[in-house]
């Protein structure tokens, strides 16, 4: 017997929570927010139900109990349904949370792996394959709560609140701690079902857009070095004034293969323009998430000398010294969104009156020193390395990635330690193809970058590629996996591979009914656990392949000058 | 990238060890881990009435443009011969190279011929020559205890450290053919090859701080025993030096930090000359008034002449070196002979009236007491009791002229002398010789039968009997003597004895310089044991008196041997010596022009001792440490400029010795302060 | 190297034999060497990584020529055992010293390609191309019924892109071969027609990227080999190395401080 036949699992096999009762969901269907919805606006393949009794469950949190902790990466959003849950305002300890210091038992762990290598590929155990529902277990007390409570910076969540939102739907970690008050009921929306509801539900949109507003913006506002100087009332005044703004189409990735093997001037065009460089300044813009890649006019192109993440603002500087002069200000720079690019808008005004006196005088200067100096000066010559570099990693949307892959050729003797390692330490199976982009001496590999925007969780049904809480890495859960390969074709850099399972015994696992192999998505866990990091890099005789941070342009710099 | 991606999963699988054998595409199953192609399609067609439709997997390239055969059959069946991949090739060959190693070691211990492989290396050519008279098959065993054991047994004592049974070991096989190191007294695998407490330690507190410090982690005590291997190693090729070393292995000991002879060398002290000479030899007033007188050059190199080693450690005899000069006055000094046995004058009268019985006497001897005994006569007394009490009464240097006829005591003692005179000529007369040595040898004490037959025929010198019956006769019987005539000593050899009736002596004429019969009288008397030391010293005055027969104490030194005395007939021989801690050889530095002149580096001192102090303050005592030279010691200085590095050497081995024979440090025990400095002044550490 | 000369001299001063200490030392830094070896299997451990362990190979390598010098007291053993462990020995350190080279100076030649291999994959590619070129050569046969570039695929690039390189070349590469191929291609261009034409553009690309594979599997291979060669020659150290121990010890005759 060489094939084993089984059925396929589809997206609801594993619902969140199988005991879901059919009454729970008529329930819910009369509180809001859900009664407002409108079934009719719901597809006939996923209607309102049906998300409703798959993609929720309902949790009952004991006093005391986290609900979401700060700092963790999640993918659900929770409802209050029932009794009071609190927001923590202020950072907690970590011993508060209940975080220990380290992971234990990572040695053994790697011992294990080390001596439980299969020759066969992809083997999976047999309750592996079947899809059996699974929940995440136990829950964390926070730890002495009357301090907490009596502390001012503890606001309540009632009954009709959302919570956990933005974290789920920018799969970005939670800015605050929420834990029950008293004995509450909570609704969990995973985010795969949150964003049906907000497609199909404008309502929600506006109400999320509100609550963005509301329990974050402040937050984001203040982790903005550019704003750093301002008073809490200041600070309320900019944020008031602030508009949203996105550029770009949030499903950027099914383009971005595509993009990337466009000519240069061509891609460019495609990249919708935040502002352009000429034009009057309308706004200070700050980058909520996503990339934006700043370019300047050089001949009949543009080149790229900057690209900005998270937290980095433009137009301060045209402002100030616009200022300075009296006269009105122009965008020195072109900035375009690469993919999906969230944007804060702060008006001329706002940031005139609140902003500019808070900024040091010595920054001040240092911005007035380098507008004086051409671009030639403190850039580096058109086709340097370092310039194509640059233009290279956006072009790519490499800057995505935390932990890139990248090997230098110069140093790599093609000894495939890294594979070796890999595979050994994922059950005889490699996590990444030694084989990628070639940019002058790197070459970018075939490895899950980690992205800090993972479009690879867009299509997931189930939601088995998600963040881990802890650390940030992005992994597969082997056991919801469905092996529909929608994260596979996301993925721009082709570091999601299918494979094929098999039974202990070889035999390649079918679908019972298509007589086709049942798949799984794969693809580098960073070697979640190892006392030695990632193996590959471990591996490395020749320090020839490293896991870099591409999000910030010095750290390649950096490594390749050493 | 365009490549297309071997089997299942893209992920190349470099760890896998076997690989899809097809040339083209791979499929996507890929070969068991038995190395098995599985042989099967790419896809289940599914049945759709009666077509078969193809349902290959997207990921494997989704629907083939061909279809499934005819019979509902995959057409991309593929079937191949599974290549082992790299790194399963690779790791059969490392596997093969460590077995054929392994293997070719194994037989290798086990071969019959395995002593040849086995050897490390060539012996040196002595000892090569040595094994060859072995069985080619025993010939590592002649030097290694489990040479002939099996690789088990030899991993075995790797392991345990070898060497477990004390009595076969590699050192003790060493010893089998150096005996020599082996001899009584010594302790081979000690420290310089002598029981550790023969060799002195300086207190710790002698060392500075830093040499206390270095000193401590070796610490090695002398009792404990050291390997021949440990210094000397074998299976360096033929021409290796065993004895080797360096000089850093010495200061494992000798903590002293030592640099450079030049800075930390102790000085040499009294060297050369470091007692006095056995034979007596003034060479400032021979050089500067008896050569003159004797309008003779003074050459070194004369007397000084190359021994058997062809140093220069030897001296030409007496007469090519003396006698020329010395020869008439020691002639003269025997003159007529010299006096065995003399019978003294008695007096009669006072014996008799002192209630004695004077024994017959002859009447030519009858009057006061007078004349003395030889020292011979005294020696031989001396075995008689009665006679020996007399002497003690009288004193040994007595004379029969003090003999006070008016004290009884001393009156007595001379009648027992008297009689012991008489009984002395009758035993010579009744036993012959076996009557002197019978005699000497009972004074000598300990050790009758010890005296060597030799000198007991010397001490004869082949008296004719029948000069002791004419004595008798005429002396005591007053028969007419015969008429004169030399034909005993025409019928003997080698001495003359004769009877001088008007005096009454015995005489016996030394044949000269070195006669036995004299130097054996000497010896016995230098041999007589502590309770005789007032007889000996008697004796010896006789012979050390001016003008004394022979003269020979003169020139030959009288020295304590312990409880003896002995008298050095010879000078000192250099090769009979045994091995000590210092070697010196003339060879290498006469040969340089500027040294080939003796006085570059034997100088004389200039106030030289005059012939009489220097006979005097140098050899009336009998410690040979207590003396005068008038030959300066060599300082360190005189061997500096050429004894540093780079140029002659400055190596310990050079000078020293590792291995010492035990007899080597006799002369050093004795004089115990001198001592530590000539061993080098490098103090054993602790 | 200082460090070890002054050891040396202590153990001299020591009474000590020093060709046991230095032996012992010899030993474990060949057996250090060789745990190498034995890490590279063990990935995921924390035990250092791969790059400082071979930081450290490179020295206690150095170290370990110092230490063999003193051992062997600089002159050729004349033993059996003693001559084999010593080419053993300088033959490891030899293709050490070459794999050194090879791993600095190879990885250089193969980036200046413009694709990158991986080893295993390049027969299947080499195929692919020859399928590839066979396929365009037959394309512009069949549209144009001209043979020209057909019989000059025959005759000349075929046999290239199927056979495989000579030993001189898995040596030392050249693109003598490619620039021959590229020059008669050129030459035969004005004889050819337009689909033919286009079918040579392909052939030029074809004939680099066979040329290129062919680099590849020279060079790669040429890494692999040497690293073999290094394992097996290490392999044969290590256990004559401890037989050649366990021999001088049985055979020490005597206490070995």
């Amino acid at each position: 017997m060489l094939t084993i036949a089984r059925r396929r699992p589809e997206r609801w096999d594993k619902p969140l929570d199988p005991g879901m009762s059919d009454r729970a969901v008529d329930r819910l269907l009369r509180v809001p927010p859900f009664v407002a919805m409108d079934p009719a606006a719901f597809p006939r393949t996923t209607p309102l139900r049906d998300l409703l009794k798959h993609d929720t469950r309902l949790l009952n949190r004991e006093p005391g109990q986290i609900v979401v902790r700060e700092g963790d990466y999640g993918s659900s959003a929770f409802l209050v349904l029932d009794g009071q849950a609190r927001v923590t305002l202020e950072n907690l300890p970590p011993e508060a949370l209940g975080r220990s210091a380290r992971r234990s038992g990572g040695l053994t762990r790697a011992i294990a792996r080390l001596f439980s290598q299969r020759q066969t590929p992809e083997v999976r155990p047999a309750d592996a394959v079947l899809p059996t529902p699974s929940l995440p277990g136990g829950g964390v007390f926070l730890q002495d709560m009357p301090a907490v409570l009596s502390s001012a910076g503890v606001a309540a969540l009632g009954p009709g609140e959302l919570f956990g939102e933005q974290a789920a739907i920018t799969r970005a970690p939670h800015t605050a701690t929420v834990f029950a008050e008293t004995p509450c009921v909570l609704l969990e929306i995973r985010w795969q079902g949150l964003r049906d509801l907000m497609r199909h539900t404008p309502a929600l949109r506006e109400h999320l857009d509100t609550l963005y507003r509301r329990n974050h913006l402040k937050n984001h506002l203040r982790s903005t070095p550019l704003l750093a100087g301002l008073t809490d009332a200041a600070l309320d005044r900019v944020a008031a004034s602030v508009r949203f703004a996105s550029f770009g189409e949030f499903d950027w990735s099914e383009r971005a293969k595509a993009d990337a093997v466009l000519d240069p001037v061509e891609r460019l065009r495609r990249e919708p323009l935040v502002v352009e460089e000429g034009q009057p300044v309308e706004s200070v813009v700050l980058v909520r998430n996503g990339f934006a890649r700043l370019t300047v006019a050089v001949g009949e192109g543009h080149r790229t000398i900057a690209y900005l993440g998270r937290g980095r603002t433009l137009g301060a500087e045209e402002i100030a010294l616009a200022a300075d002069r009296g006269e009105g200000p122009k965008w020195r720079r072109s900035l375009r969104a690469v993919g999906h690019l969230d944007t804060l808008l702060v008006p001329p005004e706002a940031f005139l009156k609140e902003v500019l006196p808070t900024i040091p005088g010595k920054q001040r200067r240092r911005w007035a020193e380098r507008a004086a100096l051409p671009d030639e000066e403190h850039q580096p010559a058109i086709g340097a390395a370092a310039a194509r570099t640059l233009d290279y990693l956006v072009d790519q949307r490499l800057t995505n990635g935390t932990q890139a892959m990248v090997i230098d050729l110069d140093r790599c003797t093609r000894c495939d330690d890294c594979v070796r390692a890999c595979a050994a330490m994922h059950d005889g199976n490699p996590r990444f193809v030694r084989q990628g982009d070639q940019h002058d001496t790197l070459q970018f590999a075939q490895a899950c970058m980690h992205c800090v925007d993972p479009v690879c969780m867009i299509g997931c049904p189930t939601g088995a590629i998600h963040r881990d809480e802890a650390t940030g890495v992005v992994r597969i859960n082997a056991s919801t996996c469905v092996g529909c390969s929608a994260c596979a074709n996301s993925c721009p850099y082709s570091a999601i591979q299918m494979v094929e399972l098999r039974e202990p015994s070889g035999a390649i696992v079918v679908d019972g009914d298509t007589g086709q192999p049942l798949l799984r998505a794969t693809k580098c866990d960073l070697c979640n656990g190892l006392p030695s990091g990632p193996v590959c890099q471990h591996a490395c005789p020749h320090d020839a392949l490293v896991r870099l941070d591409l999000t910030n342009p010095s750290t390649l710099a950096a490594w390749s000058q050493h | 990238m365009t490549a297309p991606t071997p089997g299942p999963g893209g992920y190349d699988r470099p760890n896998r060890r076997w690989q899809c054998g097809c040339d083209d595409t791979p499929c996507s199953r890929g070969p068991d881990p038995h190395g098995r192609c599985p042989a099967l399609g790419e896809c289940a067609p599914t049945r759709d009435g009666d077509r078969w439709l193809c349902n290959r997997s997207p990921l494997r390239g989704g629907a083939c443009p061909d279809g499934p055969t005819p019979d509902g059959r995959c057409c991309l069946a593929k079937r191949c011969r599974p290549r082992r991949s790299l790194r399963a090739i690779r790791g059969r060959w490392l596997r093969g190279a460590a077995v054929f190693t392994l293997g070719a070691v194994l037989m290798l211990l086990g071969a019959a011929g395995r002593n040849e492989v086995l050897a490390p290396g060539e012996l040196t050519s002595h000892h090569a020559q040595v094994i060859a008279r072995d069985a080619w098959a025993n010939r590592c065993a002649a030097c290694h205890p489990g040479a002939n054991n099996g690789p088990g047994e030899w991993l075995a004592s790797a392991i345990a450290g070898g060497g477990d049974d004390p009595h076969n070991t590699q050192s003790a096989l060493c010893l089998d053919c150096h005996k020599q190191l082996d001899a009584d007294g010594a302790a081979p695998l000690l420290a310089h090859g002598l029981p550790a407490d023969t060799l002195q330690r300086r207190p710790a507190s002698w060392l500075t701080p830093t040499e206390a410090l270095l000193a401590a982690p070796r610490g090695r005590g002398e009792a404990d025993a050291l390997a021949c291997a440990a210094c000397h190693q074998e299976h360096h090729g033929a021409g290796h030096d065993l004895a080797a070393i360096t000089d850093a292995r010495c200061q494992a000991c000798h903590a002293e930090r030592f640099h450079s002879f030049a800075t930390d060398h102790p000085d040499f002290g009294l060297w050369p000359v470091e007692r006095r000479t056995r034979i007596a030899f003034n060479h400032g007033s021979h050089s500067r008034e008896h050569y003159v007188k004797a309008n003779r050059d003074f050459d070194c190199r004369a007397c000084h002449v190359p021994d058997a080693a062809g140093d220069l450690t030897a001296r030409v005899d007496y007469h090519a070196a003396c006698g020329e000069c010395h020869e008439a006055d020691l002639k003269n000094s025997f003159g007529e002979g010299v006096d065995f046995l003399a019978l003294p004058m008695i007096d009669h009268d006072a014996l008799v009236d002192a209630g004695h019985a004077p024994p017959a006497w002859p009447d030519a001897l009858r009057g006061d007491f007078d004349g003395g005994l030889p020292p011979f006569t005294k020696l031989l007394l001396a075995a008689d009791p009665r006679a020996a009490e007399a002497m003690t009464l009288l004193g040994e240097d007595f004379s029969f002229f003090d003999v006070d006829p008016r004290d009884p005591q001393r009156v007595a003692a001379a009648q027992s002398l008297a009689e012991a005179l008489r009984r002395l000529l009758d035993d010579l007369q009744e036993e012959g010789h076996g009557a002197v040595s019978y005699r000497i040898g009972k004074l000598s004490g300990a050790e009758p039968d010890k005296a060597a037959p030799a000198s007991e025929a010397d001490l004869v010198a082949r008296l004719p009997i029948e000069l002791v019956d004419r004595a008798l006769a005429t002396w005591f019987s007053g028969a007419e003597p015969p008429e004169p005539f030399d034909a005993i000593e025409d019928r003997r050899t080698g001495g003359a004895w004769s009877l001088d009736d008007s005096r009454f002596t015995l005489r016996y004429r030394p044949s000269g310089h070195d006669d036995p019969w004299l130097r054996a009288w000497l010896d016995a008397i230098a041999a007589l044991p502590s309770e005789h030391a007032a007889l000996q010293q008697a004796c010896l005055a006789e012979f050390a008196r001016p003008g004394a027969p022979g003269g020979c104490i003169e020139c030959h030194s009288v020295e304590r041997d312990g409880d003896r005395l002995t008298i050095n007939w010879r000078g000192r021989d250099r090769l009979s010596e045994p091995r000590g801690f210092t070697r010196f050889s003339h060879r290498p530095h006469t040969a340089q022009p500027e040294l080939a002149d003796c006085t570059a580096c034997h100088r004389l001192e200039e106030p030289a001792a005059t012939p009489a102090t220097y006979a005097t303050a140098a050899y009336t005592s009998h410690d040979p440490q207590q003396f005068t030279t008038d030959l300066a010691p060599i300082a360190k200085a005189a061997c500096t400029p050429c004894h540093r590095p780079h140029a002659a050497g400055e190596g310990c081995t050079q000078c020293h010795n590792y291995h010492v024979e035990p007899g080597a440090l006799k002369g050093l025990a004795g004089s115990e302060p001198k001592a530590a400095p000539t061993v080098g002044g490098l103090a054993p550490r602790r | 190297m200082a460090l070890c000369a002054a050891w040396v001299a202590w153990l001299d001063a020591s009474l000590a034999r020093t060709a046991y200490a230095t032996g012992y030392a010899l030993w474990a830094a060949v057996l250090l060497l060789a745990a190498y070896g034995l890490r590279k299997k063990l990935p995921g451990l924390p035990i250092g990584a791969s790059r400082h362990w071979l930081r450290w190979h490179l020295v206690i390598a150095a170290v370990s020529l110092g230490l063999f010098g003193w051992h062997a007291g600089l002159a050729w053993p004349t033993g059996a055992v003693e001559g084999a462990l010593a080419a053993l020995y300088l033959g490891t350190f030899a293709s050490g010293l070459v794999g050194f080279y090879l791993t600095r100076t190879i990885p250089r030649q193969l980036a200046r390609t413009s694709e990158q291999f991986i080893y295993e994959r390049i027969p299947r590619l080499k195929e692919a191309a020859r399928r590839d070129a066979r396929a365009a050569v037959l394309e512009a046969v069949h549209a144009t019924g001209a043979t020209t570039l057909a019989d000059f695929y025959a005759d000349r690039v075929h046999g290239f892109l199927g056979r495989p390189r000579a030993w001189r070349y898995t040596l030392r590469p050249t693109g003598a071969a490619r620039q021959r191929l590229f020059n008669e291609l050129r030459g035969v261009d004005r004889f050819l027609t337009d689909p033919e034409r286009d079918a040579a553009d392909r052939l030029f690309k074809l004939v680099r990227r066979k040329d290129d594979l062919d680099f590849h599997a020279a060079r790669q291979g040429l890494l692999k080999a040497w690293l073999f060669a290094h394992l097996a020659l290490t392999w044969a150290l290590v256990l004559v190395g401890t037989a050649h121990g366990v021999l001088a010890l049985a055979f020490r005759g005597g206490p070995t401080p």
